[in-house]
């Protein structure tokens, strides 16, 4: 047996035993190892690739050929255990691994909103699909917005329903604090032609003592339609969708005459008790009714302030006071909650985002 | 207006029961808010006859009187004068008055088996000053609830300021009878006059026909004034006022039942016996009722007699010619005053009475004769006496007003046909006179309605009593497509933006006091000051939205809030031009921390941690309503106001300053008890309305970008805004983004300078860029930020 018969006997038999090695290795060390020593370049498969060239050419060919399927039968063997082992491995750490997903991640931190800007978006929401625009006036109005042209001339004894803050600017009384939005009614008809379909959400102040029920600055959103033949049951109407769509399908209106000096016939509207539907409660005071709006049909004297004819037009207007039916639909019991700006007020509402 | 329902169903024959005629009430426009029971907690209450009374032996103010209450006898003790024989409620041990339970108990040594009651015991008014008598002829030992009218129910009503006819028990009665069928019953005017002649007794002046268009006076001779009978003082303490004597009580007696205040005079101690009605003279005062004495306004009506004024007309009397036990002769005064006038004064002398509320709002004018002659047949009554013959009278009634109604507009008013006869029925029974002409109504309005002089007025009558519930609803056809305006818009894209950048909402008192602005370090002078503030710290217009949020932000601290982040949208006010400038603002405040999670999944470890809110907090709030509105905006100089010096700046929007963002002043954040590095931002609404908000689509590259990374040194005062811009405005042919990642101080960084470190992407829109044009874009970078003193660092 010549040298080199003898070396690829050797190399046949280790390499036969590390395919049996690598078949129970139980490590990729132990894998890694098993390659370092039968493929690396100093292996005696190397030495057996080196030592081809010393043989003739029809030995050579046929001796390579059986080195390389050696080769490659202990690669695959290497390369499949490998797989395996890492398989294995990967399904280990798995099982291992844990996460608790109850508490907080990363989120992008979203504002809350606030009840006086959530129901202003609600309402506004409301009336655009019933086909109505939004109209703004000054905080600052003057006497004749606020109370003159809404057929409340000097010493009307009405004016003394609204308690009124005055600016320290001369002439005395000449500029307040608007009590009500009714004075926008005045100026979207002043700045236009009918058919007038507006609302008028703002800001409004009255000269009144805080306590749970009164602050001296909320909000309201006032309401005018005005066209050739408006009647009270459009008032109606509206009203009651309104009061469908905010308080939910099962509240009911209540119309009540009242008095308002800018309409006529004037109503007082009612809702079914939030708390109780109408049972009576402590919400509604045993009533089983709460008191949400003012509204009625435009007083012929506002017509006539803004040029308009009255025997011409009619109209309906409303008002309603937002943080009220805000307190209402979300149960907030005392209205100066809605002003210190606490970030827990918010947090214990949690108002779904816009 | 408080209706004590035994009083009401004298004038009006009604079946319904209390509570459908309270509903029904309130649906016409007299909201019944509540119906009480006065009486509904005595228990064990009791008629009993004071048979005698005798001093308490231990105290000096207290009597011992022997009760008898039919069913037995016992001792109680008094702390009030009785008369012996009186029939009183008495209130047994065991039973309870309307302030608490009664046991039998010792009072200074004497035993008292019960309690004799005052009013205010007996639940029908405040007084706790004399214990009542009760009619002579009630059965001893029953139940006062039952035989004394303590336990009749009361309906508050709420009387809208149009109907001065329902501050009344009659006209509430009208009501009543229109709404349930009921029937108003007819009401006693008769007097028995005697022989004595009014017009001789004393002397009627009118100087001031416009202030007093009608004056009507009785005279009544020979009064012994004393106490009114029970049921006078029941119900007088049941409408809420208070008996006084027999007289006086006889007046408010009608003021109550007919709505018509009057005023009984001594008239013996009316000077020359004159009464005139004029305005008040400079320098004169009128000592009144109510024991204090006022200056008098030329503009105030008055009642003088030939010395002195001796009444203000229609609000109150005077102290000096008023009824008392002395008084042997009366004079009756039922008057008619303009509401104006009246008004004028109460508001003047800050003096709203029952009297002032009802002339204010308008009396009726026909109603003087009668509420005379019942004020004089209830003083007969009570007090004796003779009513002299005839009346003085200056003034007549104006004649009544007409209106015409158009069925036709009626009906498309209501959106529903109306019977013509129907409404015709029910206006006549409010008492209106109605008349069918062809196509409409002729309708004369009564006296007492001074809220009816339109069309719209008798429309409002007629869907009054049909009941607006009853009317039918539709929802009014198109007639536009509803959408918000320009700021509409903006104003909800901020909003929307604002809450998603992670700020809460909060709305803030427009009101703030002068002291706080100061604190501010801001110029109170151009603020706007309230003329009647509620307080000194709600007595000045906010200049700006940020100066009452920075103090919502304060009380948050306070309360240890952790993460502060608010804002506001609402209107700021200036003083201008003489008026008053109001603008939109959205403000926001940034304090406190935010909370970081850091997890690392190897490890399985997780942790939150919190770090302070700043002023990049506020920077990238503000870029992402800019980026919400899709606003081009650009840096200005430093803020000022509130915000740090060095640390905050003004952004320009439309070539106008539209805000601020920055850190707050350290001073203020000190004194608001904010967090260090606590941050603010201001934007006005005006300039970003002005700014163009065109969308304009660039197609998207579709060849990847190069990236590569320049680190320079710069001289201190080159912001990033700045080097950006240069370094971007010097590359042409490609388009590229800069992202800022690191900016460092220190060593080796050279004293005074700083150094930056970017990312640059950039593109071209043909191709991938090779890495000669990548070498030419660097270099061209490198040039640019030369130009401002900055130097590639090494």
């Amino acid at each position: 047996m010549s040298q080199a018969e003898r070396l690829f006997e050797e190399v046949e038999r280790s390499l036969g035993e590390a395919l049996e090695a690598a078949r129970k290795a139980s490590s990729l060390e132990e894998l890694e190892a098993l390659a370092q020593l039968h493929l690396g370049r100093k292996s005696l498969l190397a030495k057996a690739f080196k030592s081809l060239g010393s043989l003739p050419e029809e030995e050579r060919k046929r001796a390579g050929l059986r080195l390389n399927a050696l080769r490659e039968e202990l690669r695959s063997e290497l390369e499949g255990r490998r797989a395996l082992l890492e398989a294995e491995a990967e399904a280990r750490r798995i099982t291992r691994e844990r996460a608790d997903l109850t508490l907080p991640g990363r989120w992008p931190k979203v504002g809350r909103a606030h009840p006086i800007g959530a129901v202003l978006e609600e309402i506004t929401e409301f009336f655009l699909g019933l086909g109505f625009r939004v109209a703004e006036g000054p905080e600052v109005e003057l006497d004749w917005y606020n109370f003159e042209a809404l057929n409340m001339p000097p010493e009307h004894p009405a004016r003394s329903l609204w308690d009124t803050f005055y600016l320290e600017i001369d002439p005395p009384g000449s500029l307040l604090m608007r009590t009500h939005t009714s004075p926008v009614q005045i100026r979207v008809m002043e700045s236009g032609r009918p058919p007038v379909r507006v609302i008028a959400p703002g800001r409004t102040y009255r000269h009144d003592t805080p306590d749970a029920s009164h602050s001296p600055v909320f909000h309201q959103v006032e309401g005018l339609v005005v066209d050739r033949s408006v009647s009270f049951a459009d008032l109606k109407g509206t009203v009651e969708e309104f009061v469908r769509a905010f308080f939910g399908k099962g509240a009911r209106a209540r119309f009540r005459a009242s008095y308002f000096p800018f309409t006529e016939p004037s109503a007082e509207v009612d809702v079914s008790c939030v708390a109780c539907r109408g049972e009576g409660c402590r919400t509604c005071g045993q009533k089983g009714w709460l008191e949400i709006m003012g509204a009625g049909m435009v007083h012929p004297a506002v017509f006539e302030a803004v040029g308009y004819d009255p025997s011409e037009v009619s109209g309906f207007a409303f008002g309603m006071g937002v943080e009220r039916i805000a307190m209402l639909k979300y149960g907030v019991d005392d209205i100066r909650a809605f002003y210190e700006g606490d970030v827990e007020f918010l947090e214990r509402l949690r108002l779904p985002a816009p | 207006m408080r209706i004590p329902w035994d009083w009401l169903v004298e004038h009006v024959r009604v079946s319904a029961p209390l509570a459908r005629v309270a509903e029904a009430l309130t649906s016409a426009g007299l909201e019944v808010e509540r119906v009480e029971y006065p009486g509904s907690s005595l228990s064990r209450v009791v008629v009993a006859r004071v048979a005698e009374v005798e001093r308490h032996p231990r105290a000096e103010n207290l009597f011992v009187c022997r009760v008898d209450w039919g069913e037995g006898e016992g001792k109680v003790v008094v702390g009030a004068p009785v008369r012996p024989g009186q029939l009183s409620a008495l209130a047994l041990p065991g039973g309870a008055t309307a302030l608490g339970p009664v046991e039998a108990k010792e009072v200074r040594g004497v035993l008292s088996q019960g309690m004799l009651l005052a009013p205010d015991e007996l639940g029908i008014g405040d007084d706790h000053s004399y214990i009542p008598e009760l009619p002579g002829d009630l059965p001893l030992g029953a139940d006062v609830r039952e035989v004394a009218g303590v336990g009749v129910p009361v309906l508050e009503v709420d009387v809208t300021p149009n109907r001065p006819d329902c501050l009344s028990i009659r006209g509430v009665a009208r009501e009543v009878a229109v709404l349930l069928d009921g029937e108003l019953l007819p009401l006693s005017l008769e007097v028995p006059e005697g022989e004595a002649e009014a017009e001789k007794a004393a002397a009627l002046e009118v100087l001031d026909s416009e202030g007093c268009p009608q004056y009507v006076a009785r005279v009544v001779e020979g009064v012994g004034v004393g106490q009114a009978p029970w049921h006078t003082a029941r119900r007088l303490y049941l409408v809420g006022m208070r008996p006084v004597n027999n007289v006086v009580d006889a007046t408010n007696y009608v003021l109550a039942e007919l709505g018509h205040p009057l005023h009984p005079f001594d008239l013996d101690r009316v000077a020359g016996r004159r009464v005139i009605v004029r305005r008040a003279r400079a320098g004169e005062t009128l000592l009144c009722l109510d024991g204090v004495e006022r200056r008098l306004h030329p503009d105030d009506l008055v009642i003088a007699d030939e010395e002195r004024p001796i009444a203000l007309a229609g609000v109150m009397g005077g102290e000096e010619t008023g009824v008392g036990v002395w008084t042997r002769r009366v004079l009756l005064e039922s008057a008619w005053f303009d509401p104006r006038t009246i008004g004028r004064t109460a508001r003047r002398h800050s003096l709203r009475t029952e009297a002032s509320l009802r002339f204010e709002r308008g009396a009726d004018p026909e109603v003087l004769e009668a509420a005379a002659a019942r004020a004089s047949s209830f003083i007969l009554a009570w007090a004796g006496g003779k009513v002299a013959r005839g009346l003085l009278r200056a003034g007549q009634p104006p004649a009544r007003r007409r209106v015409q109604v158009d069925l036709g507009r009626i009906s498309r008013l209501l959106g529903e046909e109306v019977d013509p006869d129907w409404a015709a029925g029910r206006l006549g029974k409010l008492g209106f006179g109605v008349q069918r002409r062809d196509s409409g109504l002729d309708v004369e309005v009564p006296p007492y309605r001074p809220d009816v002089s339109l069309e719209a007025d008798i429309v409002e009558e007629i869907a009054r009593v049909v009941g607006y519930d009853r009317l039918p609803s539709r929802i009014p056809p198109a007639c536009q497509a509803g959408a918000l305006d320009e700021r509409g818009l903006l104003r909800r894209r901020l909003r929307r933006a604002a809450l998603a950048s992670g700020l809460d909402e909060t709305f803030t008192s427009s009101f703030t006091s002068a002291v706080w602005l100061e604190q501010l370090g801001l110029e109170a002078s151009s603020a706007v000051r309230l003329a009647n503030p509620l307080s000194e710290e709600e007595s000045v217009l906010r200049p700006s939205v940020l100066v009452t949020l920075l103090l919502a932000a304060s009380r948050n601290m306070e309360r240890r809030r952790e993460r502060v982040a608010l804002f506001e949208l609402g209107r700021a006010f200036r003083r201008a031009d003489g008026g008053v400038q109001e603008e939109e603002e959205l403000a926001a405040v940034f304090s406190g921390g935010e909370e970081e999670l850091h997890w690392d999944p190897g490890r399985e470890e997780w942790h939150l941690s919190s770090r302070p809110l700043d002023l990049y907090d506020a920077a990238g709030a503000f870029r992402t309503l800019m980026a919400g509105l899709g606003v081009e905006f650009r840096w200005a100089g430093p803020a000022g106001g509130v915000f740090h010096p060095g640390r905050a700046r003004a952004v320009v929007v439309a070539g106008e300053e539209a805000g601020q963002v920055g850190e707050l002043h350290p001073r203020l954040v000190k004194q608001l008890g904010l967090s260090p590095g606590a941050s603010a931002l201001r934007l006005r609404l005006d300039p970003l309305l002005k700014a163009a908000t065109q969308v304009q689509y660039t197609p998207a590259p579709r060849f990847p970008p190069v990236r590569f990374d320049l680190s320079f040194l710069l001289p201190e005062a080159v912001e990033w805004d700045q080097l950006s811009r240069e370094l971007a405005g010097a590359v042409q042919g490609y388009e590229v983004r800069l992202h800022a990642w690191d900016l460092y101080r220190g060593p080796p960084v050279p004293e005074g300078e700083k150094s930056i470190t970017l990312t640059v992407e950039a593109w071209s829109r043909e191709r991938t860029l090779t890495s000669e044009e990548e070498a030419s874009i660097r270099s061209t970078m490198i040039e640019a930020a030369a130009r401002l003193g900055g130097r590639l660092r090494a």
